[in-house]
């Protein structure tokens, strides 16, 4: 039956620790096991985490274990079946560590990155048939460290930012190994941000234009907004009347048309087809009217806010020049 | 909504005993209708039924389906609900009946089929109803009921909490508050035999009774995050509040419950004279009543019932009817509300329509009617007064019984009934005897809560120990749990924390809000409530379905350990250390301890209290440090 | 799907701190009956990049002949975005559009809700936030930094309607976010006050275990694991994750000087840290006045700290793993955005092991109301959530029960997720 104890070994265990002042970690000094489960117990009293995919490949991950796993402790990983991914970003193992992880020929993914490995350890893993991924980032690794990795036969992707591996180096290794996805490609960023740079000027240019077209507005049409309102206020007059006149006689002409249907005789037709002759013509006119105020009303609208449109051209015209400041940086620092 | 367990208490399951072992017979609600709603009632309840069978009452299951009745009393084997489920051909997906759930449905055909409702129907309150009793008499019944089913459950209920238990349990439950120091001294220094007694009813006459009581359900009625007003994006805090205060008036007075529900039905007129208003337009949809949600949240809050569910469709699994819910909110069918007003159109006929939104019946008209299918004609101009006459009546089956039960259950952490608003017949009381013992002691009292308090706080159980008995398992702890035979440890809600702190530190405007650790100011910008209060209860939020969950995680923890505040020293400290004659080092950690935990150091406390002091550099530094670890104490953030 | 061994004592552990509450049921019988083997996958983090208000679709990642901003290529032949984005264009082989999603509700508070749960509203239930979902089905028990991180990123003016909170509902409040105000200034209450914390926790260390002995409970256990978690915080390495300046110069300017850019920075910081889901949200998209001269100003911080995550990211070798979404709760009308639109938006998304350097559905291309409706694969919200989760390694199918025994899927059982993304 369960007892309430566990919970008082709980704050026994990790609680009374913390509360206290940070007590100096020592990890349990690795044993030989005989096991897998027994490996695996001792992975996780290390702080790692072990996870499983289809019963079969194991997932290992020591991130965040800092100084618990030290290079003696892969051995552990010897007991497993088999391991497809390795997590050692961050943790104490060096170039010694590696000669464990080299043994591990299902391994398909290996995260090294920020740990003290250096060329020296990546001897090891040449015998790794399946690594797909290799993370070396934040690593001490050199151009002429990587070039040993050139052989992995199904190696794609390869992560060597912030290492001591030059552009040139990466260009060779790349000539020699066109299947691997090398990162940073320093030419291709060098690409990028030259296309990058050449859109954020075209948008440059295209708010240029707008705002020089803005301001033509704002000076040319600004000045007349106050007669174009008036041109248009009376347009508008003109039209309402026209509009009245037109609806007036479509009315009629629609009572006379009811009249004739409801059998008003010969004399009926006649009056609703001249009334219907006469609506047409006003309506006629109504459009003939109202096709000179559109373009006085959008030429007045235009006029009336050329002023904001070319203020707020010019904060769109800033905001290209700082993309493009930004790509020009970009493109400085990407050489 | 207020009051809809939002948590899932698989936790509960988790903890909770595996099923004792019961000398009794099965019974259909508390043994057989879990095992029928886990496995059955999907196909065989209220929202399909299969094979025209319908197992949600025992009448359904004589009547049975197409394959005839489904079950025979006393006779397993010629139960063709027995035979399916025997042969595993029901369910028909993979997971079928485990043994002991088998065990239970045999068991209980051959019983003769015996149901909770039946035993509660027949349960004695032990205490004759129809006239008020003296809360000492009401107390002890109190403990006569549960020491019966203590008794029947073998268990051994834990002891009577010691004084300092006591007094900081009932000071923190009917005030809201920690004690100060020479209240817990009084407190503890007295000789007088009855000295409980009287702190409750003394505690039971201050304004921070009403003030604790009236938040109390302000949270119940008011969720914790409002939703906000649509017009303008605010959310009403004030106006819940006012509520609160109002509310509070009203307890601290002595008010009536059915006159304080009386006055929230048929409220109408302005919020700023009404805090009331507030219940409508929270509990409708964007910020507007709707006679659903009106309907909805009186009869989860004054009746003790669910009917969220019954709003679309059939309650699969309870007993009400979508026509009864809507029944129900036809008598809201005229109201109008908002944050700002409640008013009620005249004329008409009293009546509601389904809208669409409701997946079936939509666009049917339900006239209104009395939940529980008593039908009545209303008169057309006063439909909430109605409803309110009827609620409140003293023989309504509902009303005295759901307030009883949430007052118990906040006492308790636990109501007779659980959840609180579920009352139903396949969620019926663990102690129907008490259940009935304390609704009809309201009643009688005139729905005087003070009354019902003091009954429930007088009773040997209210005054037991939070202390698990050495060796005690965790299966026992959750039996005596259910039983009340001993007092869970709660969580104290963001309010009385506030109040504590505040009286610990002497600083009524105590404000814990996020502090820029570069220029020392409350974060403008990014603080994310602007006001402090409203922070602290954001921040501090307790969980309103389970009060002895611990909520609180890393943002709440580092608000204690490193909130600048909490180490800048209690203004309530410098004026003792300034009293004539200076108390002495032993005094001031004495009066520290009372100030917040209500009870005196150990002598080890002591001790270690003094190696720190030693090592501190001013002694004024040393008392803020003591103090700090005093409100970072566990047990200082729960009611034990 | 990959599957931890949690052993039995960390179950143990578990339910003794009280952190089981709201664990899906077929984990919960796989408890019961001890079996060793846990299913929990462990999949990848995600960056939610929250604009609230509704950014418009026709500014950014759906631009129309017709419209007011010109597009420009991109690093994907075939593919064009505005050319306010030069440097996000040149992300697109690491990126994903959706270009077709249409999720009903045009309302702020409701569409958060609905993009954020994948669930509609309802007035009387909660259904958890993604980032919660996240928390609880990709996050590492006790472990130092909580799985789910919120940083805002600040406002250009406060619209859009009231804020939308992730809250885990169901799945239990250990799953809450954890809140960044301001990543200037970092977590609140993380740096110690006082000198003497070590004197004053072996002070508090004593009594504490007095009271856990004469009162063991889980309340007790749970509020002694929260602070002992607190603690283990403030001096854990990891909780440098917080403090930009621990980060070289050049980095946080290549991120761009604005707040938006440097939460971006924190997000990379504390994925890198092991935090499975951190939301920014930066505010004030709600342009009823017109997107064009907002969106224009908002583009090159926008641009900037976006293209430098998904850069920064890649040269980590993060990218694979590590899933960026920008959206918000809803795009804006065809023309110029000035209203509300959730009949046919956009939203962007990066990296995470996706295959990426496409786009997901079409919007009308001409006619008057170009742009207005979804031609090709509409995405509802139930959708697009389960692909996110799908993209994150979580089961959708999984179903948990709510109060009342309410059995609720994580996800709605519409959805349809888009597998045409997913590897």
């Amino acid at each position: 039956m369960t007892r309430y104890a566990p919970a008082l070994i709980l704050f026994a265990l990790f609680s009374a620790p913390a509360l206290a002042a940070d007590p100096p970690k020592v990890p349990p000094p690795y044993k030989a096991v005989s096991t897998e489960a027994e490996a695996l117990a001792r992975i996780e009293e290390l702080g790692g985490v072990v996870l499983r995919a289809n019963d079969i490949a194991l997932e290992v991950d020591f991130h965040h274990t800092g100084a618990a796993i030290t290079d003696d402790h892969l051995q552990y990983l010897l007991s497993l079946k088999a391991v497809a991914v390795l997590r050692l970003k961050e943790t104490v193992v060096t170039d010694a560590g590696l000669a464990h992880v080299g043994k591990l020929t299902g391994l398909k993914r290996l995260y090294l990155e920020k740990t003290a490995i250096t060329d020296a350890g990546l001897k090891h893993l040449t015998g790794l048939k399946e690594l797909e991924y290799l993370n070396l980032f934040g690593t001490k690794v050199t151009d002429a460290g990587i070039t040993q990795l050139k052989a992995l036969p199904k190696l794609a992707q390869l992560f060597v930012a912030d290492t001591q591996v030059t552009a040139a180096g990466i260009a060779a290794f790349q000539n020699a190994a066109p299947a691997v996805r090398v990162v940073p490609d320093p030419a291709q960023e060098r690409e990028r941000a030259k296309a990058a740079l050449e859109t954020a000027k075209t948008a440059v240019a295209n708010a240029e234009e707008a705002l020089a077209t803005a301001e033509k507005d704002a000076a040319e049409l600004a000045p007349k907004a106050a007669q174009l309102k008036k041109e248009l206020d009376d347009a508008t007059k003109l039209l309402n009347d026209a509009k009245k006149v037109a609806d007036d006689l479509k009315k009629k002409a629609d009572d006379a048309a009811k009249r004739f249907k409801d059998g008003g005789g010969d004399k009926a037709k006649k009056e609703a087809d001249e009334a219907k002759q006469k609506a047409d013509d006003a309506q006629k006119a109504f459009q003939a009217v109202q096709s000179k105020t559109d373009p006085l009303r959008q030429q007045s609208a235009k006029a009336g806010n050329a002023k904001k449109r070319a203020e707020d051209a010019k904060l769109t015209l800033e905001a290209a020049r700082q993309s493009e400041a930004d790509a020009r940086k970009r493109l400085g620092d990407s050489r | 909504m207020p009051s809809i367990p939002r948590i899932v208490v698989v936790l509960a399951l988790v903890l909770l005993p595996a099923p004792v072992v019961r000398a009794d017979d099965p019974l259909l609600e508390r043994d057989v209708l879990p095992v029928l709603t886990k496995q059955c009632l999907g196909c065989h309840g209220g929202l399909r039924q299969k094979g025209g069978l319908d197992l949600r009452t025992i009448p359904a299951m004589l009547k049975g389906g197409e394959s005839g009745p489904a079950v025979k009393s006393r006779d397993a084997g010629a139960s063709e609900m027995w035979k399916r489920i025997e042969s595993d051909e029901m369910p028909p997906n993979d997971k079928k009946l485990t043994a002991v759930e088998k065990a239970a449905i045999k068991g209980w055909i051959a019983a003769g089929m015996p149901t909770v409702a039946q035993r509660q129907k027949d349960a004695d309150p032990l205490l004759a109803a129809g006239k008020k009793h003296d809360p000492k008499e009401v107390a002890a019944t109190i403990d006569a009921h549960l020491g019966k089913s203590l008794t029947v459950a073998k268990l051994k209920p834990a002891g009577r909490s010691d004084d300092t238990e006591f007094l900081r349990r009932v000071y923190l439950d009917l005030t809201g508050r920690v004690p100060t120091a020479e209240q817990a001294v009084a407190f503890l220094d007295s000789k007088d035999a009855d000295k409980r007694a009287k702190l409750i009813d003394a505690l039971l006459a201050t304004p921070q009774y009403g003030e604790q009581f009236g938040r109390t359900w302000r949270d119940w009625i008011c969720p914790p995050e409002l939703p906000s007003d649509p017009n303008s994006g605010k959310q009403p805090n004030t106006e819940a509040q006012n509520l609160g205060k109002w509310l509070g008036t009203r307890f601290a007075a002595g008010d009536p419950w059915d006159a304080i529900a009386r006055d929230v039905i048929t409220v109408e007129g302005d919020i700023r004279s009404k805090p009331q208003v507030i219940f409508f337009a929270l509990s409708g949809e964007g910020g507007k009543a709707t006679p659903a949600g009106s309907a909805r949240a009186t009869a989860a809050l004054f009746m003790g019932v669910q009917l969220q569910c019954a709003e679309c469709h059939d309650d699969p699994y309870r007993a009400w009817s979508q026509k009864e819910h809507w029944a129900l909110a036809a008598f809201f069918a005229k109201t109008t509300g908002d944050f700002g007003k409640v008013s009620e159109a005249r004329g008409g006929k009293p009546e509601v329509t389904i809208p669409k939104s409701a997946f079936l019946n939509a666009g049917n008209s339900v006239s209104a009617a009395f939940l529980g299918g008593k039908t009545t004609a209303v008169k057309g101009d006063a439909l909430r007064p109605a409803l309110a006459e009827w609620l409140t009546a003293k023989d309504n089956p509902y009303f005295a019984r759901a307030f009883a039960n949430r007052l118990w259950f906040y006492f308790f952490a636990r109501g007779i009934v659980n959840p609180v608003d579920d009352f139903r017949e396949l969620n019926p009381p663990s102690h129907p005897g008490l259940m009935k013992l304390l609704a009809n002691e309201f009643a009688d009292a005139g729905f005087d809560v003070k009354h019902l308090v003091r009954c429930v706080c007088n009773s040997e159980a209210y005054q037991r120990t939070s202390r698990v008995a050495p060796g005690a398992d965790e299966p026992t702890v959750s039996a005596l749990t259910a039983n009340f035979g001993w007092m869970p440890l709660r969580v104290m809600t963001a309010d009385v924390l506030l109040d504590s702190l505040k009286l610990a530190y002497g600083d009524p405007k105590l404000d814990l809000r996020a502090i820029d650790p570069k220029d020392g100011n409350a974060s403008g910008e990014s603080a994310p409530v602007a006001e402090p209060y409203l922070e602290f209860l954001r921040r501090f939020g307790t969980n309103k379905e389970d009060a002895t969950d611990f909520t609180h995680g890393i943002p709440q923890m580092l608000s204690m350990i490193n909130h600048p505040r909490l180490l800048a020293g209690s203004k309530a400290l410098d004026a003792k250390l300034k009293a004539k004659p200076a108390p002495d080092a032993d005094a001031v950690v004495e009066w520290l301890y009372l100030s917040t935990l209500s009870r005196r150091p150990t002598a080890s406390e002591k001790a270690a209290a003094d190696r720190y002091l030693n090592k501190a550099t001013d002694p004024a530094k040393g008392y803020n440090g003591v103090l700090w670890m005093l409100v970072n104490r566990t047990e200082y953030l729960l009611v034990r | 799907m990959s599957q931890p061994l949690l052993h039995r004592r960390d179950v143990l552990k578990l339910s003794a701190a009280g952190l089981l509450s709201g664990v899906s049921v077929p984990w919960f019988e796989s408890l019961a009956s001890a079996a060793p083997a846990l299913k929990k996958p462990r999949g990848k983090s995600c960056i939610l990049l929250w604009m609230d208000g509704g950014p418009s679709q026709q500014h950014t990642f759906d631009p129309k002949p017709s419209g007011e901003f010109k597009s420009a290529k991109t690093a994907v032949p075939g593919i064009q975005i505005v050319e306010q984005l030069p440097q996000l264009a040149q992300c697109m082989d690491d990126m994903v559009l959706l270009r077709s999603m249409k999720t009903e509700i045009n309302d702020h508070y409701d569409a958060k809700y609905y993009l954020h749960t994948g669930y509609k509203r309802a007035s009387a239930f909660e259904h958890p936030a993604v980032g919660c979902i996240a928390s609880s089905q990709l996050g590492l028990p006790n472990d130092d930094l909580p799985a789910f991180v919120t940083i805002d990123a600040g406002s250009d003016k406060v619209n859009g309607g009231r804020f939308y909170r992730s809250v885990p509902a169901y799945l239990g409040p250990q799953h809450a976010p954890l809140a960044v105000h301001d990543p200037y200034k970092g977590l609140e209450n993380l740096k110690e006050s006082g000198t003497d914390l070590v004197d004053r926790l072996e002070l508090l260390g004593s009594g504490e275990a007095q009271f856990a002995t004469e009162y063991p409970l889980p309340a007790v256990g749970a509020k002694q694991a929260a602070f002992d978690r607190a603690v283990r915080l403030m001096r854990s390495k990891r909780a440098k994750a917080f403090d930009l300046d621990q980060e070289p110069k050049k980095v946080r300017e290549e991120y761009g000087a604005h707040k938006f850019g440097q939460s971006c920075l924190m997000a990379r910081r504390l994925v890198e840290a092991g935090v499975s889901f951190v939301e920014v949200f930066h505010r004030g998209w709600d342009d009823h006045e017109g997107a064009a001269k907002r969106i224009a100003a908002r583009a090159p911080w926008m641009d900037a700290g976006m293209s430098a995550l998904i850069r920064d990211l890649k040269q980590r070798g993060m990218l694979d793993d590590t899933l960026v979404v920008w959206m918000g709760e809803f795009g804006r009308s065809p023309g110029d955005g000035g209203g509300h639109y959730c009949n046919a938006w956009s939203t962007a998304w990066a990296g995470g092991g996706l295959k990426t350097g496409q786009v997901i559905g079409k919007t009308s291309e001409t006619g008057k109301n170009a742009g207005g409706t979804v031609t090709e694969r509409p995405i509802s919200a139930p959708d697009y959530i389960a692909t996110l989760c799908l993209a994150l390694g979580i089961d959708t199918h999984q179903e948990f029960t709510a109060a009342g025994n309410r059995p609720m899927p994580l996800v709605d059982k519409t959805a349809k997720p888009i597998t045409e993304i997913l590897k």
